[in-house]
This record gives C-alpha cells, sequence and structure tokens, in this order.
C-alpha cells in the first residue's frame, strides 16, 4: 500500500518471521508478486526458500507477519481454501502419490474445483502439454521417470486452474533435456493461461531467465531484490551464484 | 478327523471375518491419521447395544436395525473426532492414546451405567436351529455374520479404490502434504476416515452381539484381537488387516480343536512375537499401500 | 458486618459437618468386595443388592448394639489385583472391621493374605475353591460351599442317576474352574464314569465353537459347564447352535436357570440340568415364609432383575456378619472373628454354622430346564 505500484498486486508477503522451535528461519521477509507476473527467488541450500513456500501455500504458518491475496489476508486460513482461491504449489520432489495412477493423480489436483464438469477441460489442456502422460495415465505414479514425475506433477497442479502457481525447485535432479521439455511448457501455460508464477530455482540462470523480477534470499533474509535482467548483470550475484 | 479339521476352520473363518472387520477399521484410522484409536473397542460394544436397544426395546426389525445401529454409531464416531481429536492434529502419538484411553474408559461406564452389566441378547429375526451342511453345523446368525461382513469389507474397499473420496483418502495415506496442496481436504479426510472406521467396528459389534451376548465390557477382547490383527497384517495396511483376521480366526480354531482350548488366546499373542520377530513390519508390511 | 456473616457462616458449616461425621462414626462398617464391572459384574451387583437388602432390614430393627450398620462397596472387578487394592483401601482408608468377599475364587485367595496381615476378618460369600479353606485360616469363613463338597455331594447322583458315564468338562481357566474339575471328575471316577475331555476357557471368552466341535467328536455323552453367567448362557447357546443337544449338560455352581432361558433362549437350554444352591423355588424345609418375604422385598427394589443365589448370599453374609458382631458385642476385628465361630444363623442359604475349617454347609440340589422353567430334580442335602 505505501509503494504505488502500475501493476495489480495478486500477493504480498509481509514481514514474515518464522522458523521451527528456537531455529528460525525467515527474518522480515516482505516479497511481492503482481497479475500475470513471473516472480524469482533465488538462494542457497538452507537459506528458507521452501519454508516460504510453505508459508505462502499453508502448509507452514508464520511467528509473525501477514500474507495478502487478491487484497485480503490470508495468513491464517488453511491450504485447503487457499487451494480453492487459486494459489497451487508444485512440490519440490515432486511429491507424487506414487500408489495412484497418473490420471488419478492428475484428478485429485482438481479436488477442489468447485464445478467439477470443467475437470475434462483442463485434463485435456494438460494431455496436450504433456501427451506423455495421456500414454501413461494407467501407469502407475511411482513407476515414471523423473521428467515424467515432474510433468505429473505440475499437470496435477494445473489441475486446480490455478492463479497463482508456486514451482518449487522445478530442474532438481533432472536431465538438461526433461528440464528445457518442462520450461518450454511453463512458458506455454504462462502464455495461454492469465497467471502469476513464483519460481524458485537453485538454478540462478534458468531462475533469471524466466522471470522478469526476482528476490535473493540469504540466511532466512532478503538480501537483494529488483528487474531480473539487472540482477543478472549484478557482479555480486555473478561471482556468488554464477560462478563467474 | 477331516471332519474336524474342517470344521474347526468354518468356525475361525466365521470369528477371523469379524475379526477382520474390527481390524480395518483400526488400521485406517492409524495409518491415516497416525492416531491409536482405543475407543474401537467401545464403538464395538456400542454397536451391540444400539441394535438390542432398537430391536428389543423399540421393536425395529432387525435389519434396519444394524443399519441404524452402524450409523448411529458413526455419529458417535464423528462428533468424538471432531471434539476430542480435532484439536490434537500434530501432536504426538501419546497424547492421542491418552485420549483415545481415556474415551474408552469413559464410554464403557456410560454404557454400563445406562445399560447396566447384565448381559443381553438381540432378538433375532430367525430360528438359529444349527443347520447340517453335510458334516459341517453352521447357523443363520454366524452364515449372516459372514456375508455381512464380506459385503462391508468390499464395500469399504471399492470405496477406497473407485471413489474420488477414497482416491483422496489414499493421496493423504501416502502424500499427506500434496494431498494438501493438491486441494484435498485433510480435516474432512480425517473426519470420515475416522467415522467410517467407527461404523466397521460397530457393524463387527452388531454381527458378534447377534451370536453371542453383548455387555459393557465386550469390546475389551475385540479390540485385543483387533490390535493383534493390525500388527500381523501390518500397520495402515487394509488386505493384511483383512488376511490378518482370518488367519488370527483360523489358526485360533485350530489351535484350540488340536492343542488346547486353555491356550486360545496365547495362540494370538504368539503369531504376534513370531511376527514381530521375523517380520516387524507385519506380513503384509512391505506394500505400504491403501 | 461481613466479617459477622462469615464468622456465622462458619460456625454453622462447623456445627453441620460435625454432626455429619459424629453420625458416620455412630455406624458400624462393613466393608464388601465385589466385581461391579467387567464379566463378572452382574453376578456381584446381586450380591451387593441382597446385602443391601439385609442392611435395609436390620437399620429398621434398630442396627446392632445401638448402631446403625453401614456397608462399604468396592469394586474388585473379580481380578486378583484389583481386589487386593479394593481390601487395602476398605481396610487402610474405611478401617472396617469385617469384609464380606471377593466374590471370585482367584481373588479370595488373593484377598486372604491382606486380611491376615490386618487381622481382620474375612466372610467368603460366593467363592468355590478349596483352597480358601484348606488349610484353614483363623480369618477366614465360608458360607457358601466349596468344589469338595459339592464334589462329595454329586457323587451319589452323577454317574448312578443322571448317566454322566463319559463325562467332558468345559470350565473358567481360574482356581474355581479347575477346583471344580478335579473334585467332580473324582465324583465321575469313583462310579465307575470317565472324563473323556477337559477343555478351559479365559474369563470373558465368547466363542466356543472349537472346544464343543472338539466334544462333538470325542464321544462324551455329557458336558459339565462351570463359568460365570454369561459364559455358561454362551456354552449352552452354542451347544444348541451346533447341535449337540443329545449330549447332557450341566452347569455347576447355582446359575440361575431364568438367567440361563433369558440369555440362551428356551430352545437352547431345553433340558439342561442346574446344579443349585439356593434357588427362588426349592427354599430349605422350613424357610419358604422367609424366603417369599426376601424374594417380595428383592423384586420390589429390583424389579427387573430375576433373584438369585448371589443375592441370597449377600443377604445371609451380612446377616451372619450382624449377628457375629452382636455376640462379640464390639465392632472389633479380633472379636468379630471369635464370635463367627460360634455363630449361628439359620439362612436362606441353608443352617450356617462353621466347622473346625470354619466352612458352612449350603444346601444344594439339581434341576432341570423344561420349557424355560426349571424342575426339582434332587436335593443333594
Amino acid at each position: 500500500m505505501t509503494e504505488p505500484r502500475e501493476k495489480l498486486e495478486l500477493l504480498t508477503v509481509r514481514d514474515l518471521d518464522a522458523g521451527y522451535g528456537d531455529a528460525q528461519i525467515l527474518w522480515g521477509v516482505s516479497l511481492g508478486i503482481a497479475q500475470g507476473e513471473i516472480v524469482g527467488l533465488l538462494g542457497g541450500n538452507g537459506a528458507g526458500k521452501t519454508t516460504l513456500l510453505n508459508i505462502i501455500s499453508g502448509l507452514n504458518s508464520p511467528k509473525t507477519g501477514s500474507i495478502h491475496y487478491l487484497g485480503e489476508e490470508i495468513t491464517h486460513v488453511n491450504t485447503y481454501n487457499r487451494v480453492r482461491s487459486g494459489i497451487t504449489q508444485i512440490p519440490e520432489g515432486r511429491q507424487l502419490f506414487p500408489g495412484l495412477t497418473v490420471r488419478q493423480n492428475l484428478l485429485l489436483g482438481s479436488f477442489s474445483l468447485a464445478d467439477k464438469s470443467r475437470v475434462p477441460e483442463e485434463l485435456d489442456f494438460v494431455f496436450d502439454l504433456f501427451p506423455i502422460l495421456s500414454e501413461r495415465q494407467k501407469q502407475l505414479a511411482g513407476t515414471l521417470s523423473g521428467g515424467e514425475q515432474q510433468m505429473c506433477a505440475l499437470g496435477r497442479g494445473l489441475m486446480s486452474n490455478p492463479k497463482l502457481i508456486l514451482v518449487d525447485e522445478l530442474s532438481l535432479g533432472l536431465a538438461p533435456v526433461a528440464v528445457e521439455r518442462i520450461v518450454e511448457a511453463l512458458k506455454k501455460v504462462y502464455r495461454e493461461k492469465s497467471l502469476s508464477i513464483l519460481v524458485v530455482e537453485q538454478d540462478v540462470h534458468l531462475c533469471l531467465e524466466l522471470s522478469t523480477t526476482a528476490y535473493v534470499l540469504e540466511t532466512g533474509h532478503i538480501v537483494k531484490q529488483g528487474p531480473s535482467e539487472e540482477l543478472a548483470k549484478d557482479p555480486q550475484i555473478r561471482k556468488s551464484y554464477l560462478g563467474i | 478327523m477331516l471332519t474336524e479339521v474342517l470344521q474347526q476352520v468354518i468356525n475361525g473363518l466365521v470369528m477371523g471375518s469379524t475379526y477382520a472387520l474390527t481390524a480395518v477399521g483400526l488400521t485406517m484410522i492409524f495409518g491415516m491419521m497416525r492416531v491409536v484409536n482405543f475407543t474401537h473397542g467401545e464403538f464395538y460394544m456400542l454397536g451391540g447395544f444400539f441394535a438390542f436397544q432398537l430391536t428389543a426395546s423399540l421393536h425395529l426389525n432387525y435389519y434396519v436395525s444394524v443399519v441404524v445401529a452402524i450409523l448411529a454409531v458413526m455419529a458417535v464416531g464423528f462428533v468424538c473426532e471432531r471434539v476430542l481429536l480435532a484439536p490434537l492434529r500434530g501432536k504426538s502419538i501419546d497424547t492421542t492414546v491418552l485420549v483415545t484411553i481415556g474415551l474408552s474408559i469413559f464410554l464403557q461406564n456410560l454404557a454400563l451405567l445406562w445399560w447396566g452389566p447384565t448381559p443381553k441378547s438381540i432378538p433375532l429375526p430367525f430360528s438359529n436351529t444349527p443347520l447340517q451342511w453335510g458334516p459341517v453345523v453352521l447357523t443363520w446368525s454366524r452364515i449372516l455374520a459372514v456375508s455381512i461382513t464380506f459385503g462391508l469389507i468390499v464395500l469399504v474397499h471399492l470405496l477406497i479404490q473407485k471413489s474420488l473420496l477414497g482416491k483422496a483418502m489414499r493421496a493423504t495415506f501416502q502424500e499427506k502434504d500434496a494431498a494438501l496442496l493438491a486441494g484435498v481436504d485433510v480435516e474432512r479426510i480425517y473426519a470420515f476416515t475416522f467415522t467410517l472406521g467407527a461404523g466397521l467396528a460397530a457393524g463387527a459389534g452388531v454381527l458378534l452381539g447377534s451370536i453371542f451376548l453383548i455387555y459393557p465390557s465386550m469390546g475389551n477382547i475385540a479390540i485385543l484381537k483387533a490390535f493383534i490383527v493390525v500388527i500381523l497384517g501390518g500397520m495402515g495396511n487394509f488386505i493384511g488387516a483383512i488376511c490378518g483376521g482370518l488367519i488370527l480366526g483360523v489358526t485360533e480354531g485350530l489351535g484350540a480343536g488340536f492343542v488346547s482350548s486353555g491356550y486360545k488366546d496365547a495362540i494370538g499373542f504368539v503369531l504376534v512375537i513370531l511376527i514381530l520377530m521375523f517380520r516387524p513390519s507385519g506380513l503384509f508390511g512391505k506394500a505400504r499401500r491403501l | 458486618m461481613k466479617g459477622m456473616i462469615g464468622i456465622v457462616v462458619i460456625v454453622f458449616s462447623l456445627v453441620v459437618l460435625g454432626c455429619g461425621s459424629a453420625g458416620a462414626q455412630e455406624a458400624i462398617k462393613i466393608g464388601i468386595i465385589e466385581p461391579l464391572t467387567g464379566p463378572a459384574a452382574y453376578d456381584g451387583q446381586s450380591v451387593v443388592e441382597g446385602a443391601r437388602l439385609a442392611e435395609e432390614e436390620i437399620n429398621a430393627r434398630g442396627g446392632v448394639l445401638g448402631k446403625q450398620i453401614r456397608l462399604v462397596v468396592e469394586d474388585g472387578k473379580a481380578d486378583p489385583a484389583e481386589s487386593v487394592n479394593a481390601a487395602e483401601k476398605l481396610l487402610v482408608r474405611d478401617q472396617v472391621p469385617v469384609i464380606m468377599g471377593a466374590w471370585a475364587s482367584s481373588a479370595t485367595l488373593a484377598v486372604m493374605p491382606v486380611m491376615k496381615k490386618n487381622a481382620t476378618p474375612l466372610l467368603v460369600e460366593t467363592a468355590t475353591s478349596l483352597k480358601v479353606t484348606d488349610p484353614p485360616s483363623e480369618w477366614v469363613y465360608r458360607i457358601c460351599s466349596n468344589s469338595a463338597i459339592d464334589g462329595q455331594l454329586m457323587e451319589k447322583y452323577l454317574v448312578p442317576t443322571l448317566g454322566f458315564k463319559k463325562a467332558a468338562f468345559m470350565a473358567a481357566n481360574n482356581d474355581f474352574g479347575r477346583a471344580v474339575v478335579t473334585f467332580w471328575s473324582e465324583a465321575v471316577k469313583k462310579k465307575g464314569g470317565t472324563v473323556v475331555l477337559t477343555e478351559y476357557h479365559a474369563p470373558g471368552e465368547i466363542n466356543f465353537a472349537p472346544s464343543l466341535t472338539k466334544i462333538s467328536t470325542s464321544g462324551a455323552d455329557s458336558i459339565i459347564i462351570t463359568s460365570d453367567i454369561q459364559t455358561a448362557s454362551n456354552i449352552i447357546k452354542q451347544t444348541y447352535e451346533m447341535g449337540l443337544t443329545k449330549i447332557k449338560r450341566l452347569v455347576t455352581n447355582g446359575i440361575p436357570s431364568e438367567a440361563i432361558v433369558k440369555l440362551a433362549g428356551v430352545e437352547a437350554s431345553e433340558g439342561v440340568l442346574v446344579h443349585n444352591y439356593w434357588v427362588p423355588f426349592a427354599p430349605p424345609k422350613g424357610q419358604e415364609a422367609k424366603n417369599k418375604q426376601f424374594m417380595d422385598k428383592y423384586t420390589a427394589k429390583y424389579p427387573n432383575k430375576p433373584v438369585d443365589k448371589y443375592a441370597a448370599f449377600g443377604y445371609d453374609g451380612i446377616r451372619v456378619i450382624a449377628q457375629a458382631i452382636v455376640t462379640a458385642r464390639a465392632a472389633d476385628p479380633v472379636k468379630i472373628k471369635e464370635a463367627l465361630k460360634k455363630t449361628k444363623v439359620d439362612g436362606l442359604t441353608g443352617n450356617i454354622q462353621f466347622d473346625d475349617k470354619n466352612q458352612a454347609r449350603p444346601y444344594s440340589s439339581v434341576s432341570r430346564i423344561e420349557k424355560g422353567k426349571p424342575k426339582l430334580v434332587v436335593r443333594l442335602n
């Protein structure tokens, strides 16, 4: 509210403090995502990226601070209702339901949809995006390759017809070809559906390439923020994250 | 000799099927919610007493009473879950154990107060004269018990495998956080699981109560057997609970028939000790799948 | 002003409370340990109810030694450990000078050393294991029968009259069940019969199909059933369901026929023989009027429950204790113990007086259930 913006703010995170027991993970973190924007979140291992995402999706709760979504405070709204209102997290390490088929995994993604008549349309969109999933739809999700699992996870997230996707470590443990394939798909989704994305990545190149704005998180503090293009030129970032 | 073996196996299957029915609910609640439900025996007992109250006092049709009794216990289960367990979500397993033990003592004594210690017998709409099938003797109440039990188990199996709700249950069981992120209302799943489990225990109570007698402390032995079955089949394993129940029933029958009836209950515990020694995750523990 | 009110309230409470506790001190306490919960609760409640009738009657007549008597009842759950706890509570907290209990043989045997340690007499009302009075303890008196006496009495009838030539036992796996099996087996064997099978079950067991299947192929012509009411009824029900009604069935130790009929059903209980102590339909000679009076009072107070032997023993037990307190001229444990030796009561359960082992010999009989009603077959003494 204090700093006027030309773009409509979709999600605003303000002064988050969070942690587990005595261990504090996040210190006064603030972050904003505008409608139709892709925001990147950079940071090394243990910087607190996943904790921040979990707080936005409602899996964890902050000690202090607030989260506003579409102008309403959602700090104490449960995960289920956040998903219903359009926030979807694609969890790190995919976290598919290994004992269910690909199709069942995808269908569960639309569990929160009030209007179930939209389900076939959404399913078609996902199968169109990843034809391989259509071929494997009867297969147990636990038997998919890493890349296919990531596709399935992304597909499951899209099934809830989200307004905001939180993508956690998309590239983790995947072959470059698979990463490229999924990034292409993500760009296509961004073009075709009017949504916003928060990309959390260790792969700084990828993160800055995808996003328009980015934040750098170090040991629980936001140390830098700005347009991604500028950050990509920042000597300090080039030194510590790009190894140049 | 062969006749006797056959008869003992059939006796065992009758008992085993109701063990399985009790244990399925217990194992589901544990697998899904990490709650060791010591109140399970009381849901079993309440099933018997509700059916008794409906048939003997209100003169309702027996089959209607069975259904109503199960639904009534499900309502009790639902309330218990919402009021006592929901606020303790995420607390340690010891906390919920204390709560379910407390609730068990409370319900048992409430039943004692309401219905008194006198054992009751549920009036049946059919005569319980023995039916001789070749060398094997059975009664209608037993045939009915086995049929309804298997009917209920198949129904629950279909519910879990086929319905969206069932898929959401399995998803919650396999990856709770991911289920939350997929928009599954995990709280609703928990409430439903607990309610369903209570209903299954009640079903077993009604059916065994129709064969034997009902009294306030009848749940004690039922829950003991259910725990044995759950350990046999692997904690949280649906198929394991069914097989475990049948195995326990038949082993007890054969053991009592050919070793000594004095050691009948010991047999179950010997089985558990052997399983824990050689297959600590249960006979079917490996396939941790719902 | 407020202070005044406070003082008045305090003084007033002291007076009221003082009166209350003085009144309570006046009463002579009698401890009772019975199963009030668990599988034996039905029977335990009956004992307490019978005892309550005696308490009322005695107090209505002015009590004993000019004081009212007051029963202090504890739940022993028919379990040794629980009953010992109950006894400790009664002796230490309530300081009762005498206890009646503890229903089950195992529980009674566990309580006996506690009584000896505290030098307080125990009146045993229903536990039948021989070990309760053999070897005898100076602190333990028994008004109910024991398995040795029952065995002796049955010897004349079991094989010769009733035809139990190849008997099978189904007994509770505890001191009570094992004692019955021991002495009744002797009774069978002494008259040329054989015991073909003995099946023990855990207390609270419900499924007897395995044992009955075994009995059906064992060639037994009779089953002797020893357990609590609901278990015995369950066994009777299941003998019928497995088509074993041609085999003679006898239920030992005074399980009421009415309860068997109610719980097992009229069809299943047809022809079942019942070994009785006190029964409503055949009181000891000379007790008919007193018996009717007792039954009327009991039924008026507990309308939905048939009168059973447990109530009668509970009733007689309290009368014996009250009589002993009168003889002792003090509510003192040691004096009551001495007085019990000389106590004689013409009870509903028989002429109660104690032999050199502190054992009384109650009245017993055998009846047969016909169309849901018990018919006297033979009086044993």
